[in-house]
């Protein structure tokens, strides 16, 4: 039995790098593969290096690369294997958490809206970009590749932007409508031209084609809903409506108020005032920028207000005199302009009403 | 020999039980015993087994206990929990495999075949 000297070794290393192979671990198996093929093959009397440069040729069809490409192929397809796996997972807590959030959102029990992000996201930033890094390695064409990706990106806005929309996070509109614009408008087309022509795809093309244009105009017009002018013009003109009777209300209190000298009635119109005129400044703020979301520091000072405005309440025993609930503010932020002002003319309103009974019952 | 399209899908499977059933290899080792074991009809090709050793070492499926002599290092490859797992499945798998290709190719007997 031949030995494989250590020149040797060193020479069929340095061989195998020369030919490509880089990885050391990958090398170190194949120079001692090497070495035990000379060691078990070789007869005493043949020379090292003609036996191999005859044994070589047995590791490759074209060149001793191949190796190092398959294992690094093999080794990127570790990745695959995880990410199919973390496909599934994500796609199966989708499933879950969407169901559960629309089922307690329906329901009104807590943990609603945690439980639809947690479905969105798992949905739209770990499922769908797996599905297209996975799309990716597909041996599918380019133009396959491209087209099919770009659609995974929309839907991602897409939900997004829904996700969006159900926390009342600003820039959901947006997402909604970008999103879905482009996917009707740009994908579909790009879609259906892209595969029509084969005809092994024809029937499926045309039918996923008419779904996704179905899909995508439902979705338009439903995002179109939440935008009634008709709705925010009838809220407007109610609200204007309430505002001037409260005008007249309040002007008739101040007659009323000069003609008794009641300790308590002026308290409760200094308090009453003070409160109107809070409520009319956030109004104000409103109009002045209905988009801005956060008037929280206003939110904060109106609920004091209403505070003191209800503890000047409490020695009055008519029961029509009904002091004002704080719980609308509590969600305040979340509202749209017009609801926002109504509830602040509703107080209004109310305020006015409880002056006017308590004056009167004089 | 069998064509390396028959032997490449399988090559795991094979890889795999061999590990299952001798503990620790080295990769000429696990080529010579396939060899021997089937009379020369499945000869590994080096060109696939280091590959495929390789990708089941990075995915958690077999331990290396390196061994040096002089400059050369040889490597032992055995079984790890997981890997032992993915054995039993892959020769099932096989298995299964197997009966229904010679279902699908009519090599058995079928009961209402007379």
């Amino acid at each position: 039995m031949a030995k494989v000297t250590s020149e040797q070794v060193d020479f069929i290393l340095i061989d195998f790098t020369k030919r490509g192979i880089v990885l050391e671990d990958l090398r170190d198996d194949l120079l001692d593969h090497m070495c035990c093929i000379i060691e078990n093959e070789m007869s005493e009397d043949d020379s090292f290096y003609r036996f191999y440069e005859t044994v070589l040729p047995r590791f490759f069809k074209e060149e001793l690369a191949e190796i190092q490409r398959e294992t690094d192929n093999l080794i990127r397809f570790k990745n695959f294997y995880s990410m199919m796996k973390m496909l599934k997972l994500s796609g199966i807590l989708t499933v879950i958490f969407s169901l559960a959030g629309a089922l307690f959102k329906t329901m009104h029990w807590p943990g609603a809206g945690m439980l639809i992000v947690l479905g969105g996201f798992f949905f739209s930033l770990v499922f769908l970009p797996l599905l297209i890094a996975l799309k990716m390695k597909d041996d599918a064409s380019k133009v396959d590749k491209a087209v099919f990706s770009l659609g995974f990106f929309l839907g991602m806005v897409m939900v997004t932007g829904l996700l969006f929309k159900l926390m009342h996070w600003p820039g959901a509109n947006i997402l909604m409508i970008g999103g879905t614009v482009s996917f009707t408008i740009v994908y579909v087309p790009v879609y259906f031209f892209s595969r029509y022509r084969r005809p092994e795809l024809k029937f499926n093309t045309a039918v996923n084609t008419v779904l996704m244009l179905a899909c995508g105009g439902i979705f338009f017009s439903l995002f179109n809903l939440s935008y009634s002018k008709k709705y925010e013009d009838s809220m407007k003109s109610q609200n204007l409506e309430m505002h001037e009777n409260s005008m007249l209300i309040y002007a008739s209190n101040e007659r009323l108020l000069a003609a008794t000298d009641d300790s308590l009635a002026q308290r409760l119109h200094l308090s009453t005032k003070e409160l109107d005129s809070e409520l009319e400044a956030i109004v104000e703020t409103i109009m002045e920028n209905p988009k801005q979301h956060h008037v929280n520091d206003n939110a904060k000072s109106i609920k004091e207000k209403i505070t003191t405005y209800n503890s000047v309440l409490s020695p009055i025993t008519d029961d029509k005199v009904v002091k004002v609930d704080l719980a609308p503010l509590q969600v305040f932020d979340q509202l749209d302009a017009e609801l926002k002002i109504r509830i602040l003319t509703n107080i209004q309103q109310q305020i006015a009403i409880n002056e006017n009974l308590y004056l009167t019952a004089l | 020999m069998y064509s390396s399209e028959l032997i490449k899908g399988t090559l795991k499977t094979i890889v795999l039980n061999l590990l299952n059933e001798h503990g620790k290899m080295y990769g000429y080792e696990i080529a010579q015993k396939v060899k021997e074991l089937t009379e020369g009809k499945i000869q590994i090709t080096e060109g696939a087994l280091y590959p495929t050793l390789h990708a089941l070492e990075k995915n958690g499926e077999l331990d290396i206990d390196k061994q040096y002599m002089g400059k050369r290092v040889r490597k032992y490859y055995s079984l790890t929990e997981q890997g032992q797992r993915t054995a039993a499945v892959k020769v099932n798998e096989l298995t299964d495999f197997i009966n229904t290709m010679k279902f699908l190719l009519d090599l058995e007997p079928k009961m209402n075949n007379g």
